[in-house]
């Protein structure tokens, strides 16, 4: 009968279409009912409570950097640096084995300056007496230096200091410089200030040992470099203000109570600090003090001997705040929250590659309006 | 024919319960409680308008009333899905087309003794949460620069509900059954945000939690025939249950996820279950079904947060149902296809178990009309029944959602002579 030949059609397409129907149905995003949900429905900032802001023992490791600085400064408002300048030369002589060397010349690519440029500065140089290794010296490391080789009166603002090292020394490394264990017989400088209100910073690239012979001129390349800085007495600080000083010291330390944050999920996290940018750039006429432009926010593991954790860095803002916010930063707050992450506290470091002695004057905890804050943004 | 309505099954079952368990979207109203009730006495019932408490019948098994499962003859399979297309809106204006797709129920009924006692098996869904809301917004920290973001809040899985039990006729009149249920099943809620900026982390964040109880349902039919008639009440009622839930919350996708907190342990009292109904057939073509579905909400409680699930946001459930099926040709197999086709008209009243927080006191009310063919099939005791329903649920006042439902399902009802020892006459 046709009837019964429809059902039977009829039941295999229901039993057959039915599931491929379904699975062909479309998933669609829609607000509708979004009232009912009431505050629920999205994140929210918290602010947390700012648990410490002060001064960090950290001292900045300077041993191989691509720069090195040397002078004395006295500045009204961060008192009185020491830099003082290690460096070494590596490479061979160049000229025949006639040529005889008429002059030996120390030359510095300056690249920084910090302090008083409108008078000169005179660095003294001393021979290095023993080897040395600039791989993780810190910049309260003390090397032992041997005689006065020579001084050297530069102009703060000249772009290239050199020092025209003495016959009498010309004389004692004669030898030595000809010869092909130069490496380990001599063993560089010590660059330190005399006299002056600056401190030059010198780059590798641009700086050496020049050596002018009869047989042309043969160049031993600033190889290695090492800065030891001391600060003297106290800093003249304004109200509400904390000094960083990248190279001097100090560093910031820093910590927010989290702890009512225990396996909250979260969004991301904001760490502001503000800048005094008028009282950190105000010095006196001719007097060179540079801001640091970028700070990074760090987490100290407990285990103080392992590096640190970078977990943002900002750019100085126009308002005057380093604004603290990424996703590495996000990232490891939730893991700590969730346990799978711990440190001890944070600082805030200078990211500058080169050694510096730029500053921020940053406002403390009783800063009010313009105390460092954190903001938690809860997933909740 | 055979093989292909088992293929058919078993193709329904699983793409269906896989679905189900996916991505879906449904009311927002499954949001609340352990999720939006189901019930699925059988595909006739649902045409009638759901409960079906007292229909008594050798084509299909009726799980709404343990009773009637004395009365088999066949050994019954049953199985099938559903398909609902919503249309929901709120007071803001905003509207949205839902999909979505669920499987039915799986039903077996096997004739123990023929007519007067039967075993019924079943694994049909309980309560179902299929929801998805999104909003786009952005929030300022500090005086800084407004972040724009999207949060997505989604709801999946449901609660099952297996059972076995027995119907026995113990008088020519009257039956009685059991049933033991277990309920079980997962509800995951997760809520996803991303803001515009990739300084701010994408998060999802994931609230699991898995319920398991049993309770056990019994049921009477008492059936008085006449020569062209039979009329029959029925009533069943299903124990309070203890759901006991563990609550797992998770950060992060997939098999990616980090667990926030420790498991959290608890309990969810869910109220009895009272029907009762009555059916009068009429020679064999026309039947009237009418029944009463009771549930005392107020009384649930829970010992961990459920959405919704607080005094105050609770109402008892009251639902109203009832139908008529006509079949000109009866029970006869001789007339037109078109006459042995069972017309199914019904219509429901419901209301909801939970009102959301910021619409306490407003019952969610939920009307339809139900309505379905029963197509034969070549085999005697075997049908493809397509059911429709179409009806709101909601309001739009106190900034609630109305959804606009049209709901179709398809279920293949097999009957079978098994286990029948041949023997020569």
């Amino acid at each position: 009968m046709p009837a019964v030949a429809l059902s039977g059609r009829m039941s295999r397409l229901a039993v057959l279409l039915l599931p491929l129907i379904l699975v062909a149905c479309t998933d669609s995003v829609s607000d509708v009912g979004i009232d009912l949900l009431g505050s629920e429905y999205g994140p929210n900032a918290r602010s947390v409570e700012l648990t410490e802001f002060g001064v960090s023992n950290l001292q900045d490791f300077t041993g191989g950097a691509p720069r090195v600085l040397a002078g004395r400064v006295d500045d009204p408002l961060a008192g009185v640096i020491d830099a003082v300048g290690y460096v070494d030369f590596s490479g061979g002589f160049s000229a025949t084995d006639t040529s005889s060397i008429r002059l030996v010349e120390l030359v510095l690519s300056r690249s920084y300056v910090y302090g008083d440029t409108t008078n000169t500065v005179t660095l003294d140089i001393h021979n290095m007496a023993e080897s040395w290794n600039p791989s993780g010296l810190q910049a309260d490391t003390v090397l032992s230096a041997g005689d006065l080789a020579a001084s050297v009166t530069f102009a703060p603002t000249d772009t290239q200091v050199t020092a025209v090292l003495p016959a009498s020394w010309l004389d004692q490394y004669n030898s030595t410089l000809r010869g092909t264990d130069v490496d380990s017989l001599f063993h560089g400088f010590r660059l330190s200030g005399s006299q002056g209100n600056a401190i030059g910073g010198f780059r590798l690239t641009g700086s050496s040992l020049r050596l002018t012979t009869t047989g042309g001129t043969t160049y031993f390349a600033l190889s290695q470099t090492f800065t030891g800085i001391r600060r003297h007495g106290t800093s003249m600080l304004p109200e509400n203000t904390i000094l960083f000083q990248d190279g001097a010291g100090p560093v910031i330390k820093l910590d927010f109570d989290l702890a009512e944050f225990a396996d909250v999920p979260i969004n991301g996290a904001v760490v502001t600090v503000t800048a005094d940018t008028l009282e950190g750039t105000l010095a006196p006429a001719g007097f060179l003090r540079p801001q640091i432009r970028e700070l990074q926010l760090v987490a100290v593991p407990e285990d103080i001997t392992k590096p640190a954790t970078l977990l943002a860095q900002s750019s100085l803002n126009s308002d005057g705040a380093y604004r603290f916010v990424n996703a590495d930063l996000t990232t490891f707050l939730q893991l700590v929250f969730i346990g799978a992450e711990s440190y001890s506290y944070m600082e805030l470091r200078a990211p500058v590659p080169d050694n510096s002695l730029d500053i921020a004057l940053l406002y403390n905890a009783s800063a009010a309006t313009m105390a460092p804050q954190a903001y938690i943004i809860l997933s909740l | 024919m055979k093989k292909l309505i088992a293929l058919g099954l078993v193709l329904n079952i699983g793409l269906a319960d896989a679905w189900s368990q996916g991505r879906n979207d449904g009311s927002l109203y499954s949001r609340y409680g352990v999720g939006e009730q189901y019930t699925f006495a059988s595909s006739r019932a649902r045409a009638l308008g759901g409960d079906g408490t007292a229909l008594f019948s050798h084509d299909y098994m009726n799980f709404a009333n343990p009773g009637a499962w004395s009365r088999q003859s066949l050994v019954r399979l049953s199985a099938g899905m559903t398909f609902d297309r919503i249309h929901a809106e709120d007071n803001n204006g905003s509207a949205e087309r839902l999909m979505r797709g669920a499987f039915n129920a799986f039903q077996v009924g096997v004739p123990l003794k023929s007519n007067r006692l039967g075993l019924g098996l079943s694994f049909e869904p309980y309560s179902r949460m299929d929801y998805q809301v999104t909003t786009n917004s952005s929030l300022t920290v500090a005086q800084g620069d407004p972040m724009p973001y999207t949060v997505e809040h989604e709801g999946t899985g449901g609660l099952r509900r297996a059972r076995v039990g027995v119907g026995l006729r113990v008088l020519p009149w009257l039956s009685l059954g059991a049933s033991a249920d277990f309920l079980f099943g997962i509800t995951e809620e997760s809520r996803r945000t991303v803001f515009e900026s990739g300084d701010f982390l994408y998060t999802n964040v994931s609230t699991s939690t898995r319920f398991h109880a049993s309770t056990a349902t019994g049921g009477l039919l008492m059936a008085f025939r006449g020569t062209t008639h039979e009329f029959t009440l029925g009533a069943s009622a299903t124990l309070p249950a203890t759901l006991k839930a563990d609550r797992a919350r998770t950060l992060g996708e997939s098999l990616d996820r980090d667990t926030l907190g420790t498991q959290i342990k608890g309990e969810v009292e869910l109220p009895a279950n009272l029907l009762a109904g009555a059916s009068y057939r009429l020679r064999n073509n026309w039947l009237f079904a009418a029944s009463v579905r009771f549930e005392p909400w107020t009384q649930a409680s829970a010992s961990l947060p459920v959405t919704g699930l607080v005094t105050g946001q609770l109402h008892d459930r009251m639902r109203i149902s009832g139908g008529v099926e006509w079949i000109p040709a009866g029970i006869s197999q001789l007339e037109s296809y078109l006459a042995r086709i069972a017309y199914r008209l019904g219509f429901y009243r419901d209301n909801l178990y939970v009102s959301p927080s910021t619409a306490v006191g407003t019952k969610i009310d939920v009307v339809a009309v139900t309505g379905g063919l029963g197509l034969p099939t070549l085999f005697a005791g075997t049908r493809v029944d397509l059911v429709v329903e179409i009806g709101t649920r909601g309001t739009l006042d106190r900034n609630l959602v109305r959804d606009r439902f049209v709901g179709l399902s398809a279920t293949v009802n097999v009957g079978e002579r098994w286990f029948v020892k041949r023997r020569l006459r």
